[in-house]
């Protein structure tokens, strides 16, 4: 981080709950989350959740939006946060799932596919080798397309699974569905998509 | 030898490692304007602090309903009379006892229809065309299979079986729906499509599915369904309805029985609480 350098350690508070395990916040006086803190929070999670916007939306730039509207969320409801109720990270995710719930409610006119006008405006991997960079550009145009395959749910869990790395477990926490449930919806999930790539035949899988 | 879970193995690597936010996200400018978003809020709660006022979702529920007001009588009216007709004599006022009673489908006296069991289908454009993909339903087993949700069970309906599926979507307004795709059986025991429309839906809205059943008991209470809450209001049960809170955004609906007639609210667009603090002055206004 350039602008506004965050020593991670010192947030060790944070640190110690992301996985669920510590506590944060402390019970007796949560005044919420500090700008060093948040601050710190993006630094860590900020590509996550980005990763789960994309996969939800396929959308670049609105992605890049949602991202900084579920970190001001949080800093604004920080200081409601209840450790018992589930570790930051779970947190972060409930309050990114539903700004990007609102999102698509009041959004009114949605791109069915990757148009090649929006192919185009992809920017070009920074990779040092050219060839790379363009089969990992191919690769995300073709993982878009076949992403618009899946229904709203299927594609709400292979985001949170791939984009966010949630385990199964923390899905079904999530999302309120049985452990079960979400194996099943996500294991047709990615026969969909495998069933697009191929028929793409434009990612290796 | 092809080995699928392999395949299945391989797929989930690789979209582990996509990783967008290092490709796609101009991240500079991101973070730039996070910072900028800290400052401003900053600048903003200096100020000695505000007096809370009326949010505006508030407001606007509160318009939403006291226009519903105003049309109240004929909506209740309708409710009372399909009331009677379903011998529901409102002896338990104050208890929620019937939840969206068939408005568009009233039930004619030889029809012992009474359950409508709804369900929350969350699908998008493509999905909703693939209703089209099949005109009718073979049978309970492929309706279920082409909805791809698990069927409600009607609880307290004896001998029922479902008799027709109403799709529609929610693309423009929340209520009142547009019924745009309708399944019914036919005689020989076939499922029809007997409209022709494809439900408009996309990405930003929703295609709801209701499901209507005929059974033989009239009496029933719909107590659990999925996407039903039964909530107290000061002292009334009442039944909430549309999205979870916190897991379905920003749409609820509320029905109650009061005095034999059934009450239904559906504000526009307000958070959970707005709505429910907001219902619970009108329910206790109307329990006066």
């Amino acid at each position: 981080m350039s602008m506004e350098s965050v020593s991670g350690r010192q947030f060790c508070r944070f640190a110690e709950n992301m996985e669920g395990s510590g506590t944060v916040l402390s019970e007796a006086e949560n005044t919420g989350l500090s700008r060093e803190e948040i601050l710190y929070l993006y630094s860590e999670y900020a590509g996550s959740v980005y990763n789960f916007f994309y996969y939800s939306t396929g959308d670049r730039e609105a992605s890049m939006d949602l991202v900084n509207d579920v970190f001001v969320k949080v800093l604004d409801k920080s200081p409601t946060f209840d450790h018992r109720k589930g570790n930051i990270k779970v947190w972060l995710f409930t309050v990114a799932r539903n700004t990007l719930r609102d999102y698509l409610r009041f959004r009114r006119r949605v791109k069915p596919c990757l148009s090649i006008d929006d192919a185009l405006e992809l920017p070009a991997p920074e990779h040092s080798d050219p060839e790379a960079a363009a089969a990992l550009k191919a690769d995300i145009m073709s993982l878009t397309q076949a992403l618009e395959a899946l229904n709203k749910r299927e594609r709400s869990l292979i985001a949170l699974k791939y984009g966010a790395g949630f385990r199964n477990k923390d899905m079904a926490r999530l999302t309120g569905m049985s452990e079960k449930h979400v194996g099943v919806i996500l294991c047709r999930a990615l026969s969909k998509l495998r069933k697009h790539l191929m028929m793409g035949d434009e990612i290796d899988v | 030898m092809y080995n699928i879970e392999q395949d299945y193995t391989d797929l989930g690597k690789k979209l582990e490692s996509m990783d967008f936010y290092s490709v796609l996200a101009d991240r500079e400018s991101m973070l730039k304007n996070f910072i900028n978003r800290l400052d401003q809020r900053e600048q903003r709660s200096k100020p000695v602090e505000r007096r809370r006022s009326m949010r505006p979702a508030a407001i606007a529920a509160m318009i939403t309903v006291i226009t519903l007001l105003t049309g109240f009588t004929v909506f209740a009216d309708g409710i009372n009379g399909l009331l009677k007709q379903l011998n529901f004599t409102g002896g338990t006022a104050n208890k929620v006892e019937q939840l969206e009673l068939g408005e568009e489908y009233p039930p004619d006296a030889d029809t012992k229809i009474l359950l409508e069991g709804f369900e929350y289908a969350e699908e998008s454009e493509g999905k909703s065309e693939s209703f089209m993909e099949k005109h009718k339903f073979a049978s309970l087993e492929e309706a279920k299979d082409i909805l791809r949700f698990t069927m409600p069970e009607p609880k307290g309906l004896n001998n029922w079986e479902l008799v027709s599926v109403k799709a529609f979507s929610n693309g423009k307004e929340i209520y009142p729906y547009a019924v745009e795709l309708i399944y019914d059986k036919l005689e020989n025991g076939d499922w029809q499509e007997i409209t022709g429309a494809v439900p408009q839906s996309d990405a930003s809205s929703s295609v709801f599915v209701y499901m209507h059943y005929l059974g033989e008991n009239a009496n029933v209470k719909i107590d659990t369904t999925k996407d039903i809450h039964i909530v107290p209001l000061n002292g009334i049960e009442a039944v909430l309805t549309g999205p979870l809170p916190y897991e379905r955004g920003n749409a609820y609906g509320l029905t109650w029985v009061q005095d034999g007639i059934a009450i239904k609210i559906f504000p526009s667009a307000c958070t959970y609480d707005d709505f429910i603090s907001f219902a619970e002055a009108f329910v206790s206004a109307g329990s006066e």
